[in-house]
């Protein structure tokens, strides 16, 4: 069955058409807001609140599309709102700390035994670079295709990955991990 | 230009390559043992349309019907309590002097615990509180 036929059945009232929708977007979804948010626990929930929320607009889905790129849309929307969010609660906190505010662009570092995922090449960089990362690398996409998902001009998403290209073999140089 | 720049293939080693960007970024078949969102989704979709106990785990229709009646029951207090003892001072036990009762130590897991004693208006009832000594 495809998607677009799922969703018709999750709109006439069939709630548990959308368990397929859910069980076959739940790993790429974790893998979005993995790289989105740079955190697991965070990812975890920002997924159930995006499917949540996709059910909820399910109305608003054209079946002409398709429905992969609305949900991740729907999804990196959320999660870069998250970050947005996140960064306004530490620059309100770094008030009263006397620490300035922003991301943290410290040098990579490895993971701890342990620790699980690895971050250090993900997290210098800026949410809207890491997705079209993601995506470019791990799904193919074009600067069109990101484009659709982050809302912009495809111009702007090729500058998103263009910028991402250039920090990440800037940081495999530090960190002599970049392969000739 | 450099919005031109990605899809020129030949940049030097500018830019990561395609190799560079998978090793950097998370790929959905690292993620080990992802949650399962339907349980919180289903149970999210039944407390919308209310066809679910919510977290009190009472039904719709018996939160109003209780809500209604500990309302009334709050109202009645209110006005008839001092109707009963308008005038009158509400009666009061005497404080009846309690027996003597006294802890002298108490252990929590084998160390030195505190202990309060609280002495009520019932010369029967006696609480004792213990508690860790931080």
């Amino acid at each position: 069955m495809t998607d677009s036929e799922l969703v018709r059945k999750c709109l006439e009232g069939r709630t548990d058409s959308f368990r397929e929708l859910m069980d076959k977007y739940r790993d790429p979804a974790m893998a979005v807001a993995v790289n989105i948010l740079a955190n697991r626990e965070d990812a975890e929930d920002a997924c159930q609140e995006a499917f949540m929320k996709a059910y909820r607009h399910l109305n608003t889905f054209d079946a002409g599309r398709s429905y992969k790129n609305w949900f991740y849309a729907l999804l990196s929307n959320h999660c870069l709102d998250l970050v947005r969010k996140k960064t306004r609660f530490k620059g309100f906190l770094a008030r009263f700390r006397h620490e300035e505010p922003g991301v943290c662009l410290a040098a990579a570092r490895a993971p701890l035994p342990g620790e699980g995922l690895d971050f250090r090449y993900l997290r210098p960089l800026a949410p809207k670079e890491r997705t079209a990362l993601y995506l470019w690398a791990q799904e193919g996409y074009s600067s069109g295709e990101i484009a659709a998902v982050l809302g912009c001009r495809p111009n702007t998403a090729a500058v998103h990955l263009h910028r991402a290209r250039t920090k990440l073999r800037t940081l495999l140089k530090e960190t002599n991990d970049a392969k000739p | 230009m450099r919005n031109h720049k990605p899809d020129v293939e030949e940049r030097g080693d500018e830019l990561a390559t395609l190799e560079d960007a998978r090793r950097a970024t998370i790929a959905a078949d690292r993620l080990k043992d992802v949650r399962d969102f339907w349980p919180g989704f289903a149970a999210a979709v039944r407390r919308e349309r209310g066809d679910g106990p919510d977290k009190t785990g009472a039904r719709p229709e018996w939160r109003w019907i209780l809500g209604t009646a500990g309302l009334l029951a709050l109202v009645g207090i209110v006005i008839l309590v001092p109707m009963l003892y308008r005038g009158e001072p509400i009666p009061v036990a005497p404080v009846e002097r309690a027996l003597p009762f006294r802890v002298d130590s108490v252990t929590i897991e084998e160390k030195p615990a505190q202990a309060f004693v609280f002495h009520t208006q019932d010369p029967d009832i006696t609480y004792v509180w213990v508690e860790r000594q931080l």
